[in-house]
């Protein structure tokens, strides 16, 4: 059996409290309109007519005042709590007999059935019901057949429970103001633990932590990490905090904690027998964060191109390491291609000309006389920004010292030293 | 306790078990070395422009291409992405960590990533380290690195310009620079001498590395 609230006077936000009060999970139709199962309460409360009551008793504690039906079918409730005043119990069998009175307009109907059915004469539910089920079928289809069952409270409907979204954060004030950190991730993990359980138990893991310190004289420090992978192992998550921690340091000592966790469904990954080894992803999110600790932030990850010309375009990454590895080819014995050594930033150099080729270079590290030189190979772009580039390249050979490739920058006549071909 | 007789000839008998060999080294280098053992140190060197990059990429390459995840450690930050992909590596499935010429940062580094696990093929890159620095490194980094990686799947590639990890590695790979081939007005490629110090062979490859 179903229970249909339609409230009339009260408050809205007290109705879903309400339902809460009798069923684990509800379906709110609209505003004013909330649907439970009821199965299993007259064990509890006693036959309907009780129950009915005792929902009645609690809407009037909340201050909510409204229709209450009760059916086997939850759209049947519906139906009977928006349009019959009061409680309305419809026993199984009974609800065509008790639904039968109300206009046939009150159906959850298409505009054309119902002027069809207005066409027919049919005025009241009781009409709609008296017409032959198969004749409805054939010239109302499959909607006319849905109106019957509805208003005879026949067939099944699964409930679409509404979830209040669940906010998993931690407060903790401090008695005393804490200094260093160790004492700090101490509270940081208690309410970490916590929390992820909270998280896991919902099904879901952590792919974003958010965790805001309160300092003396009311400045708040904030700090964002988030997650390639969903974690749901509290130690990971507590290493990321130290390691963002240690990376930056509170500025003064810490009166009060906030932690936030943004939930996600979890990573389901179903390994292939012939997929590559690869570190856990809570391994690789520990290491990552350590690495970025050792070298800075913005140093570790996995190189992407950028759509441009633009020399030495790139961004780091660190998504794709999570990813499974496939083979995309298999070479027996892997070709060998000259590779460029890039001087980041390039060395300033000192570049003599003949007939408009460069013939002798001077840069740190790098002095002699050029025995060839390609080149020059012209490459412009981007004019329009702050990263406009516009300079002549070079290949030139300087013996004893190795390949380079040189350009003259445009902006100034500069020469610069790119890179070694190694 | 002395062991018993039956268990001392057991250890004589025992065999090192057979490595199979990933076919991570050019096609021109098989005739010396077939391929490199898992769970070693390999260490390339030469000069600059000796090709010591080149190699690796095509390590690098051959593993990506595979799907298997690596790492390069790069002492002087001067990993061209885009002369990586050339080469032919899969750029998402490498781990790259700028040093910015931080010498400790890059040993800490590569020690982070080999007791990590995971990684296929590690490159530490100290080309650009001058000869003083490297030879400060205490050997116990070395051994480290090697109990790190020994028993494991992944391998160790150390390039520098010359050799470091002494015994804890077990090839090393000499390379040297010969001709730079031009065709007009382009760079062409580079024709290169390689030799294996270790184990020392007397004879030589020769190897050419075609520019992009």
């Amino acid at each position: 059996m179903f229970a249909c609230i339609h409230r009339q006077s009260g408050l809205a936000e007290h109705l879903p409290v309400l339902a809460a009060q009798f069923a684990n999970g509800y379906e709110q139709l609209d505003e004013d309109t909330i649907l439970f199962s009821v199965a299993g309460l007259g064990r509890l409360f006693g036959p309907a007519p009780q129950l009915v009551a005792e929902i009645a008793r609690q809407g009037e504690a909340l201050g909510v005042a409204g229709n209450i039906a009760m059916a086997r079918h939850p759209d049947t409730a519906a139906l009977a709590a928006r349009h019959c005043a009061g409680v309305t119990i419809l026993p199984p069998g009974q609800e065509g007999e008790i639904l039968g009175p109300l206009p046939v307009g009150v159906l959850p109907a298409s505009a054309a059935t119902l002027d069809t059915l207005a066409r027919w004469g049919v005025e009241t539910i009781a009409d709609f019901l008296a017409l032959p089920p198969l004749g409805v079928l054939e010239r109302l289809g499959d909607e006319g057949g849905r109106l019957q069952a509805l208003a005879e409270g026949r067939g099944q409907r699964v409930l679409q429970l509404a979830r209040a979204a669940e906010e998993f954060t931690a407060v903790r004030e401090l008695e005393t103001p804490v200094s260093n950190l160790e004492p700090l991730l101490f509270v940081v993990s208690s309410l970490l633990h916590d929390l992820v359980k909270r998280v896991v138990a919902t099904g879901n893991a952590v792919i974003e932590l958010s965790l805001q310190l309160e300092m003396e004289r009311w400045e708040v420090s904030e700090r964002t990490i988030g997650f390639p992978a969903p974690v749901q192992d509290p130690r990971t998550l507590l290493k990321q905090v130290q390691l963002a921690l240690e990376a930056d340091r509170p500025r003064g000592p810490v009166v009060g904690v906030r932690l936030e966790l943004r939930p996600t469904p979890p990573r389901a990954v179903q390994k292939g027998m012939f997929t590559p080894n690869a570190p856990e992803p809570e391994r690789l999110q520990t290491l990552l964060g350590r690495l970025a600790a050792l070298t800075g932030q913005g140093t570790v990850g996995s190189p992407e191109l950028l759509n441009t010309y633009r020399p030495d375009a790139w961004r780091l990454r660190q998504r794709n390491l999570f990813a499974a590895g496939t083979a995309t080819a298999v070479a027996a014995a892997p070709a060998l291609q000259l590779a460029l050594r890039l001087f980041r930033p390039a060395l300033p150099a000192r570049v003599r000309l003949a007939e408009g080729r460069p013939v002798e270079l001077r840069a740190p590290g790098v002095e002699g006389a050029m025995v060839a030189a390609a080149g020059p190979w012209r490459t412009t772009g981007e004019w329009w920004a702050e990263t406009a580039w516009a300079r002549d390249e070079w290949d030139v050979a300087v013996p004893g010292a190795g390949l380079y490739r040189i350009y003259r920058q445009h902006l100034g006549d500069v020469w610069f030293v790119d890179g070694v071909y190694d | 306790m002395a062991l018993s007789v039956l268990s001392l000839a057991e250890l004589v008998r025992r065999k090192p078990p057979a490595v199979e060999l990933c076919s991570y080294t050019p096609g021109g280098l098989t005739g010396l070395l077939p391929g490199l053992a898992p769970g070693t140190i390999t260490e390339i060197t030469g000069t600059r422009s000796s090709g010591r990059t080149a190699m690796v990429q095509a390590a690098l390459a051959a593993a990506t291409q595979e799907g298997e995840l690596c790492a390069l450690v790069d002492g002087a930050s001067t990993f061209c992405p885009a002369s990586g992909q050339a080469a032919g590596i899969a750029l998402d499935r490498l781990l790259w960590v700028q040093c910015g010429r931080h010498l400790q940062n890059a040993l800490q580094a590569a020690d982070m990533i080999l007791h990590g696990g995971g990684f296929r093929v590690t490159v530490l890159d100290l080309c650009e380290f001058r000869a003083e620095e490297l030879q400060r490194v205490p050997l116990s980094w070395w051994h480290r690195f090697r109990l790190a990686v020994e028993n494991t799947p992944g391998l160790l590639l150390i390039t520098a310009g010359q050799p470091v990890a002494r015994q804890s590695a077990t090839t090393q790979i000499q390379l040297a620079p010969r001709t730079a081939k031009w065709s007009g007005n382009l760079l062409r490629g580079l024709d290169l001498e390689a030799s294996l110090r270790k184990p020392m062979r007397a004879e030589t490859a020769r190897l050419r590395a075609q520019a992009g």
